[in-house]
């Protein structure tokens, strides 16, 4: 296939998928009765798998040039789903010394550093050519992306005219950039004069007190970033810089740009990578995280630090006006209010709700005034232009057209197929997905399997399958109902008689109070069961809350209720006045509202427990106070401590254990709330449940684990409801369509009474064939022998 | 010298060697993880500081904020062992090394979280493959070898020449990666992937264990069995020109009692020596091999730690194939002296 008609084809396939993207109602119980889950070391057989109908999917998404030189034959039988998450951006250190002059001190020398200069940063927007990079490098793997917004993002659309107004193009114009470069050197050389030191460009190459002003680059080696470094150093020569390219690994880099001070002065520019979660339909953490001072790290996260001073005037002026680009809010009177706000203004008042400046409050009030602040603040970002977006890189997940209903399948516009959405809908003919993973390790899972501790990508996909969340984000990025519907309600609310607060010091609930400018209704759709077959109850919602509580907050030096990975609910905890347990749910009271998104409010209080409250309970107990003689704990592996894994045979034989000896133990948070029989009951259930599976991952999701073979690199999972089986799978594809199992879901804790239906048989007839040649080989030689 | 001092002696050189080793390597992969944990944590940090609810908390409570990145980065220190000093993570893995105490590994690997357990695991699918690999090449490698220098400079020895050549210049993954295309994708004649099938059970699931196992062991066989029969071909030829061979020629010894009773029993010692090397050396499997096969053997568990920076696991598979390796060297030692009495010591 050439090149073109590829190209072509993918976007038509981008197009197919990303186009449905209208909000659907979010599922919460799978099509697929069976999820196998097999890992592998090798990506090119893992795609020739998928499209032999070994596999569904391989779950791994890789740039077009992984698929463009494969036979037709095999790339006929894929889909190929596109995933946007990663984007890329170069890093340009505005380091140096006290004062306005673009000179750094390093030891006894002084250098002069270029991307000091506002206006010399700025001017990189044209003089790299973002399109060069996507068609060339990416070899078109990927959309031109201008400032911290993922390109496919939702919301990306409204910002469009500022890109205009800003006059970015992906072609960029060096002409223009390197003239923009040579103004802005000009005009510092004229301050440096003033302070005796020279900067002359001399035959088209800048020298500082005689000697050339040096650019030292550090260009990922890993992946295209490489070349976009190299190319980067290469424009870099043009507009008269001299360049050092340092091509180092992932350890050597990031220790440079983010571990180490900028003072250093070690490097000039590096070639970042991000990597974006899901579709977003509010932008809550770019602006902050890539463009403020005061959160996090410009442009590291240690040492010296960029304060950015463009202001809202310098933006409208660049732009020739505000009416160059779409302000709903502010217009006129309310935009001459914020012309002197810079970034970390902005970022300030769309984080906070308010800003306190020059004496005067500002508050965040409207989703009108919310996108003009994005807008503005990432207009500044631009300008400010520490970090130069450049890509969002695409590349695709290999499904098996032929035996995956690949449009029912919910797809994240941004992270592709690594959702829950995704899984959940994809539908086979037998309704048995086989997934295969990529393993660089050589492992399923590279974290311990447990809902805290878990924090690689393929243990968290398995908990969602597992796990019933209480909202979930939809193909737009907002938070839809998954097991509550909720109801947002703001304005000034008294925190009623009968809500409480939980105390993690005295360990007891506690009357909240006072008046709260959030009132947050959740209704349970479903309660559902624990795989254990076991109801799940209020009381499991009561003691989760009570269990995030005590394990958030350090109740003193050496709390053992404390897990530091944690620590950022806490924050939660604070701006919760009181909560009032219903049958069918909860209310909370609360001080934090997002402004304009109440999908973000709701999911910012909404509790949903991944496992019921005896198991939290005998876990929290195992890592607070040891147990076996061991330590434990949720997130930490280190030295004599066990990182608690629910899968590991090992560490499930304690878990039963302390189920055992703790039977019936009803904690402090539920006290008065739960009989003894019906906790010993619980306990009961857990510990068949582990009998009968050998694992401890009990859990409320559509999917529970009924097998675990980590030698084999293989995971298995059934559907708590599987739905029929259609008419039997088509000639291409080589499984058969087996028995559907029966489930007993009232008896979970039993394995089911049906005989497990007849394996897959894969057809293999090479063996039968080889077998007879190594017979006939083993004749001739007796016979050729006895002939002697 | 008597034979017991003697190998006394070489039991004690060889402890010392291990023990440096150990050392050596332990300053090695302490330093390599320093470096590597050092990263991780930033990217660590770097990834949840992206989460809103921080975000707020740096806004409406600075304090709060570094008291979080502060405990964290704390406990991620704690669980890459960097709140000790280099020396003392360097002594203290070279004393647990060779007491054999190898510790764990940060996440399972192979379903278990104890290093001599995945250790364990791991060798024996190892010797499956490997060492049975090693086996077939011993005996594909004597028979051709001496077929060899039976027809010195006749087609038959200009032929394993040129296969000798060939089969041990290629990398064994890449001849993996062509038998993979050429014989699981192109003919279905075997599958991909060498993982057993987990749903098999009993006498099935050990057929489809070696029916899997057939693809990689052709692989190893072929890239090696042509050096092996080469290197016997040498041996064995310059045997065959020693007097003694005239001698039993000219008593009108039948010519297969020559080569088999007479010159293979005086060429014995090197091949035997090569052997073992051979054999216990299998055990520590191949890399890239296993990566390509999806074997879960012992080159890939080296992988699996080289890529994960488990030193406890680095420290414990490398100390097994060292003292494998010295193990080897010894008794090869001693079957040398057994089969040729002139190399014999303590006489």
């Amino acid at each position: 296939m050439k090149k073109v008609e590829f190209l072509v084809l993918l976007a038509a396939l981008f197009i197919a998928t990303i186009l449905p993207a209208a909000a659907k109602v979010l599922p919460n119980d799978g099509q697929a009765n069976e999820i196998q889950v097999y890992a592998m070391s090798n990506e090119e057989t893992a795609i020739v798998s998928v499209a032999n109908g070994e596999y569904d999917i391989f779950l791994f998404s890789r740039p077009s040039g992984a698929y463009k030189d494969l036979d037709p034959k095999i790339l006929d039988n894929l889909e190929l789903i596109r995933s946007a998450s990663v984007y890329g951006e170069l890093t340009l250190n505005p380091v140096h010394d006290e004062g306005d002059l673009p000179i750094i001190t390093v030891g006894d020398k002084v250098y002069m550093n270029p991307f000091a200069i506002r206006e010399v940063r700025y001017a990189v927007n044209w003089l790299v050519s973002r399109e060069h990079i996507v068609q060339n490098i990416y070899q078109g793997s990927g959309a031109v992306q201008y400032g911290a917004f993922n390109t496919f993002y939702p919301f990306n659309e409204r910002m469009k005219d500022l890109y205009e107004a800003l006059g970015l193009s992906p072609e960029g114009d060096e002409e223009l950039a390197i003239q923009m470069i040579d103004e802005a050197m000009n005009n510092a050389a004229q301050k440096l004069a003033e302070a005796g030191y020279t900067l002359e460009k001399k035959d088209g190459k800048w020298y500082f007190n005689g000697e050339p002003v040096v650019i030292k680059g550090i260009s990922r080696v890993e992946d295209e970033r490489k070349d976009v470094g190299t190319y980067f150093a290469s424009v870099l020569e043009k507009a008269g810089f001299t360049v050092e390219n340092n091509i180092w690994d992932r350890k050597k880099a990031i220790r440079a740009v983010y571990l180490t001070d900028p003072k250093n002065y070690e490097w000039n520019y590096y070639t970042g990578g991000w990597v974006a979660e899901a579709a977003e339909a509010w932008p809550e953490t770019e602006l902050p995280q890539f463009y403020s001072s005061w959160y996090w790290g410009l442009p590291g996260i240690v040492g010296w630090q960029h304060t950015p001073t463009v202001t809202v005037k310098d933006l409208i002026d660049a732009i020739g006006g505000a009416d160059k680009i779409e302000l709903n809010y502010y217009t006129g009177d309310m935009l001459s209010e914020i012309l002197d706000f810079t970034v970390d203004d902005i970022t300030m008042l769309l984080v906070n709700g308010k800003l306190e400046k020059d004496d005067k409050t500002f508050t965040l009030e409207n989703v009108d005034q919310y996108w003009d602040l994005q807008k503005l603040g990432l207009g500044l970002g631009i300008m400010d232009s520490v970090r130069v977006f450049t890509i969002s890189q695409t590349e695709f997940f290999p499904v098996n057209k032929n035996r995956v209903d690949v449009k029912s399948m919910m797809v994240d516009p941004v992270s592709g197929l690594y959702t829950r959405n995704a899984l959940l809908t994809a539908s086979t003919p037998d309704r048995i997905l086989k997934v295969i993973e990529f393993s660089s390790t050589g492992a399923l899972f590279m974290s311990a399997f447990n809902p805290i501790g878990s924090d690689d990508i393929y243990a968290m996909l398995i908990w969602r399958l597992v796990t019933s969340p209480p909202l979930w984000i939809d193909q737009n990025g907002v938070y839809q109902p998954v097991v509550y519907d909720y109801k947002v309600e703001k304005g000034e609310f008294e925190v009623p008689d009968g809500a409480v607060l939980y105390n993690s010091t005295t360990d007891t609930w506690e009357p909240g109070k006072g008046t709260a400018k959030v009132k947050v209704t959740y209704k349970v759709l479903d309660w559902g069961k624990w795989h254990n077959g076991e109801p799940v109850t209020p009381e499991d919602v009561k003691y989760y809350i009570a269990f995030s509580k005590e394990w958030s907050t350090q109740d003193g030096e050496d709390d053992p209720y404390y897990d530091e990975s944690l620590e950022a609910n806490a924050e939660v905890f604070k701006n919760i006045k009181g909560i009032v347990f219903t049958d069918d749910g909860y209310v909370v009271y609360g001080d934090y509202a997002h402004v304009v998104a109440d999908d973000l409010t709701a999911s910012y209080y909404a509790f949903f427990p991944d496992l019921p409250w005896e198991l939290w309970y005998v876990l929290g107990e195992m890592v607070a106070n040891g147990y076996a003689d061991q330590k434990w704990s949720f997130s930490e592996a280190t030295e004599g401590v066990n990182q608690i894994d629910m899968l590991l045979k090992d560490h499930v034989v304690q878990i039963k254990s302390a189920l055992e000896n703790m039977k019936g133990t009803i904690p402090s948070a539920l006290k008065g709330e739960v009989s003894a029989s019906e906790a010993t009951k619980r306990y009961e259930a857990d510990i068949k449940f582990i009998d009968a599976y050998g694992h401890a991952v009990i859990s409320n999701g559509p999917y529970y684990i009924v097998k675990y073979d980590p030698e084999s690199l293989y995971i298995e999972l059934k559907s708590v409801n599987p739905k029929p089986v259609a008419t039997p799978t088509p000639e291409k594809t080589p499984t058969p369509t087996p028995t559907p199992e029966k489930t007993p879901v009232e008896k979970p804790t039993e394995k089911p009474e049906t005989p497990t239906p007849p394996k897959e048989e894969k057809k293999t007839p090479g063996f039968e064939v080889v077998a007879a040649l190594i017979g006939l080989l083993a004749v001739g030689y007796v016979t050729r022998k006895r002939a002697r | 010298m008597s034979f017991a001092k003697y190998l006394g002696i070489r039991i004690f050189n060889a402890l010392l060697v291990l023990i440096f080793v150990t050392f050596v390597v332990s300053i090695l992969f302490v330093k390599v993880a320093e470096d590597d944990a050092k990263t991780r944590i930033a990217e660590i940090i770097n990834n949840e500081a992206r989460n809103p609810s921080l975000i707020r908390l740096k806004a409406n409570d600075p304090e709060a904020f570094e008291k979080w990145k502060r405990n964290r980065m704390e406990q991620l220190k704690r669980e890459f062992e960097l709140d000790k000093t280099f020396w003392e993570r360097v002594i203290s893995k070279t004393k647990n090394t060779l007491l054999l105490d190898f510790g764990n590994a940060r996440s399972p690997v192979f379903g278990e979280i104890k290093v001599s357990k995945i250790i364990e695991k791991a060798i024996p699918r190892t010797v499956l493959l490997f060492t049975t690999a090693q086996i077939i090449i011993t005996f594909i490698g004597l028979i051709l070898g001496i077929k060899a220098a039976q027809k010195a400079g006749k087609a038959v020895d200009k032929l394993l020449s040129v296969l000798a050549m060939l089969t041990a210049s290629l990398p064994m993954w890449w001849v993996g990666m062509v038998f993979i295309l050429i014989f699981a994708f192109q003919l279905g004649l075997f599958p991909a992937s060498s993982l057993p099938d987990p749903n098999l059970e009993g006498f099935a699931y050990y057929r489809d264990l070696i029916w899997r196992m057939l693809l990689p062991l052709a692989t190893v066989v072929f890239v090696s069995f042509g050096g092996w029969a080469y290197t016997t071909r040498n041996i064995m030829i310059t045997t065959m020109h020693e007097d003694f061979i005239t001698v039993a020629r000219a008593k009108g010894v039948p010519e297969n009692r020559v080569i088999y009773g007479h010159a293979l029993r005086a060429a014995s010692p090197p091949i035997v020596t090569n052997v073992i090397i051979g054999l216990l050396g299998s055990l520590g499997g191949a890399i890239i091999t296993e990566a390509v096969f999806n074997w879960p053997g012992m080159g890939r568990l080296y992988w699996v730690a080289l890529q994960q920076s488990e030193v406890n696991l680095l420290m414990g598979v490398t100390y097994v194939t060292v003292a494998l390796f010295l193990a080897s060297m010894i008794i090869a030692d001693v079957i040398y002296g057994y089969l040729d009495p002139r190399v014999r010591v303590g006489r």
